[in-house]
């Protein structure tokens, strides 16, 4: 797979499979349809594909989006302090997980995200993260809304669940993975779009199918 | 330890040659209860469920019994269901529904998984019977299958789990399928072991490597107890695997390297497993002479690869031993590299691989494989999905799968050999040589958590 063809073709699909829905209906009457089909259809589920190709083992997003608890500047302001003091545990922690190309932590709107690009299975890395850094994020769920119980570190599935329910949806790069009724494709995925506020739409990769090790190994950086 | 099933912190031991597994669905759920009550009654003249305070050998018993619940097990005898929820998800999934995670896929698959196996919501209990000879262990399932006068539970399939212990008439040591010796390395445990009886130079291993209710061997973290507490406390997670082994195909692989490379047999076979066949490691015999003149059975485990072998020069990074076990090597996931660790506790099935004799040379053969660990998750299938399969832990074999067992495909499959002085050997092309037959994720309560499971009433 060339460099670019991943994203390419990760938004050439979702453009396939959603038509135009912002034309043909209108906006107004499209949402009110998703919003009946959402109660007919139920909950719509995309779960995580694990395969055996290494290649679709390796640079998986997650898109925690988790809201704040309080919108105040000031409040902001003592989450940021939090994590300055935490920043070294993060980045040793990180680091020590060892399969993390990278995170950031963001506040976008009222919420405090974190973004990651990891290689392996998603609940793996969870797992693995509590192990390190579970402390710092005892620290962060004291900032944020319906937080997940602590300490993560002895309620580590619950914690998972929390983090699976608060990682933005990722569109599936293939149509398949929303139905493979094709007919129903379009109401599915405006269903999915529909219970899933946060979602990510698209991925880059600058250098797809190498996790960071390999990366590390190759530049002769240490890994 | 009283309260813990048998052959979970200490093995039952090599007098025990003969072993069945019970494969069965519960048929009536009160009469389940009475026969379960019947096993945890310490009461040894009905078959009673064998507990590890000491070698059951010591105790001159010719059997023992241990019993193994899956989730929907659990339910089949009432557990309610605010206790089910209590459960880790991997094991309320079942091991079918993990298959792509366990590189279960193609053969291997469920789909074509024998005796009812994959029928995840049918199999309720792997009740397995060790004895020193097959008709002790004959006697006991009869007896098993007979409590609370026959309505208890029936068999799932016809088809029977029996295996026997291999061993190597020279060394007397215990054999796979694949003729390597086996049951040397495993965790030794705090407290539990002496560890001037087997001096290796891996650190003991808390018990929580195997126990629920202990910390884990993970730093601030502890796997949750399945609760009521007396139903998780000292129980333990055990993947039960039914792995066919294609003899006759890993024997012509090693056939094919010699004929291209002329590098011998049993290197080779040393090179994919980390192990000559005789059990010696690489690491402490690098050459076949020294591998002969070896004669240390107490240091067998005795080794390290942080000394002297970063690449994998003496043994291989891709070898099973050392994708299974990287002990002190660097590996990419810094944190994990003890709190991967499994219990092993397998007993081969089938004839021993003779190519001459016609009459058995196509009996199905492998490995009743019983992986025990406190959390499926973070310990077996981690190990099974990333390490044996895939190789993320070194990016000099990421993208290649376990020589020895992998879900390797002849298109894609490929072995590094490193070599001082030379550019490394990539074998290529080879099969899997482990197939998948069938499994189930099953949940070995303590005896207490058994009597309590017996007294249910829904
Ligand atoms: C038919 C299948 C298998 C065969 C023939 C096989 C063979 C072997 C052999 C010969 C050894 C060396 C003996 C020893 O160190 O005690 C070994 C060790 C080991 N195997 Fe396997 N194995 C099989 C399946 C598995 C599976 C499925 C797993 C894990 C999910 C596994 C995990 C391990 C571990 C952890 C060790 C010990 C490594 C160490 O501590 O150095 N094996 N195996």
């Amino acid at each position: 797979m060339g460099p670019a063809s991943g994203v390419g073709k990760a938004w050439a699909r979702f453009r396939f499979y959603l038509g135009n829905p912002m034309q043909r209906p209108s906006v107004l009457f499209g949402s009110l349809l998703t919003a009946f089909w959402s109660r007919v259809e139920g909950p719509v589920e995309v779960p995580r594909k694990s395969s055996l190709a290494p290649s679709d083992n390796l640079q998986t997003p997650m898109n925690l989006v988790m809201p704040l608890k309080f919108p105040q500047v000031a409040f902001r302001g003592q989450l940021g302090k939090m994590l300055f003091d935490q920043t070294d545990q993060i980045l040793v922690g990180l680091n020590n997980v060892g399969t993390v190309h990278f995170a950031r932590f963001d506040v976008v709107e009222g919420n405090l995200c974190m973004f990651s690009i990891f290689d392996g299975d998603f609940v793996g890395y969870i797992r693995d993260f509590i192990g390190v850094i579970g402390q710092a994020f005892d620290g962060i769920m004291e900032f944020v809304k319906d937080p997940a119980p602590t300490p993560c570190g002895s309620n580590v599935d619950a914690f998972i669940d929390w983090v699976r329910r608060h990682d933005a949806l990722q569109m599936p790069e293939l149509a398949t993975d929303v139905t493979s009724d094709l007919v129903a494709l379009r109401r599915r995925t405006l269903v999915l779009l529909h219970q899933n506020p946060n979602v990510q739409m698209g991925i880059y990769r600058g250098y797809p199918g190498y996790s960071v090790a390999q990366i590390r190994d190759g530049l002769g950086i240490g890994w | 330890m009283r309260e813990v099933q048998g052959n979970i912190l200490r093995a039952y031991g090599d007098r025990y040659r003969a072993v069945r597994h019970l494969v069965l669905t519960v048929d009536d759920r009160f009469a389940a209860r009475r026969a379960l009550g019947l096993m945890v009654d310490g009461d040894r003249s009905t078959p009673d469920v064998t507990s590890g305070d000491r070698p059951p050998k010591e105790a001159g018993y010719q059997w023992c019994l241990n019993v193994g619940f899956t989730f929907a097990g659990l339910a089949a005898f009432g557990v309610p269901a605010a206790s089910l929820d209590t459960f880790p998800p991997e094991f309320r999934d079942g091991m079918a529904a993990r298959a792509s995670r366990l590189g279960d896929v193609g053969d291997s698959a469920p789909a074509g998984w024998v005796g009812g196996l994959a029928e995840t919501r049918r199999v309720h209990l792997v009740v397995t019977i060790h004895g020193w000879t097959r008709s002790d262990v004959d006697g006991v399932a009869e007896e098993v299958m007979a409590a609370a006068g026959g309505r208890a539970f029936s068999r799932l399939s016809d088809e029977t789990f029996d295996g026997e212990v291999l061993y190597d008439p020279v060394t007397r040591r215990r054999l796979v399928h694949f003729g390597y010796a086996d049951g040397i390395s495993q965790p030794r445990f705090v407290d539990v072991h002496d560890p001037s009886a087997s001096p290796d130079q891996l650190p003991m291993a808390p018990v929580g490597v195997v126990l629920l209710g202990y910390p884990s061997a993970i730093p601030h973290v502890s796997w949750n107890v399945p609760q009521p507490k007396v139903l998780g406390h000292n129980g333990t997670f055990n993947a039960f695997r039914v792995l066919g082994q294609d003899v006759a195909g890993f024997e012509g692989f090693l056939a094919a390297v010699e004929a291209k490379h002329g590098l011998d047999r049993e290197l080779t076979a040393a090179k994919l497993c980390g192990r000559w066949r005789s059990g010696v490691p690489l690491s402490l015999a690098p050459t076949a002479a020294q591998a002969e003149a070896f004669r240390d059975d107490v240091h067998l485990n005795d080794f390290d690869y942080v000394d002297g072998d970063p690449d994998g020069v003496i043994c291989p990074i891709g070898a099973h031993i050392r994708r299974t076990n990287p002990r002190g090597a660097h590996i990419v996931q810094r944190s994990s590299n003890r709190s991967r660790s499994l219990i092993r506790r397998g007993i081969p099935y089938g004839p021993r691989w003779d190519p001459g004799d016609a009459a058995t040379r196509d009996t199905p053969r492998g490995l009743l494989g019983n992986f025990l660990c406190a959390s499926l998750a973070a310990q077996f299938e981690a190990m099974q999905y990333d390490w044996i399969n895939l190789g993320f832990q070194d990016p000099r074999i990421t993208g290649t799968n376990d020589p020895l067992l992998g879900a390797n495909d002849p298109a894609t499959s490929s072995f590094t050999w490193p070599r001082q002085g030379a550019d490394p050997l990539v074998l290529r092309g080879f099969k899997r040589f482990v197939v998948t037959r069938g499994g189930a994720y099953t949940f070995l309560p303590s005896l207490p958590a058994m009597r309590w499971i017996a007294a249910q009433t829904e």
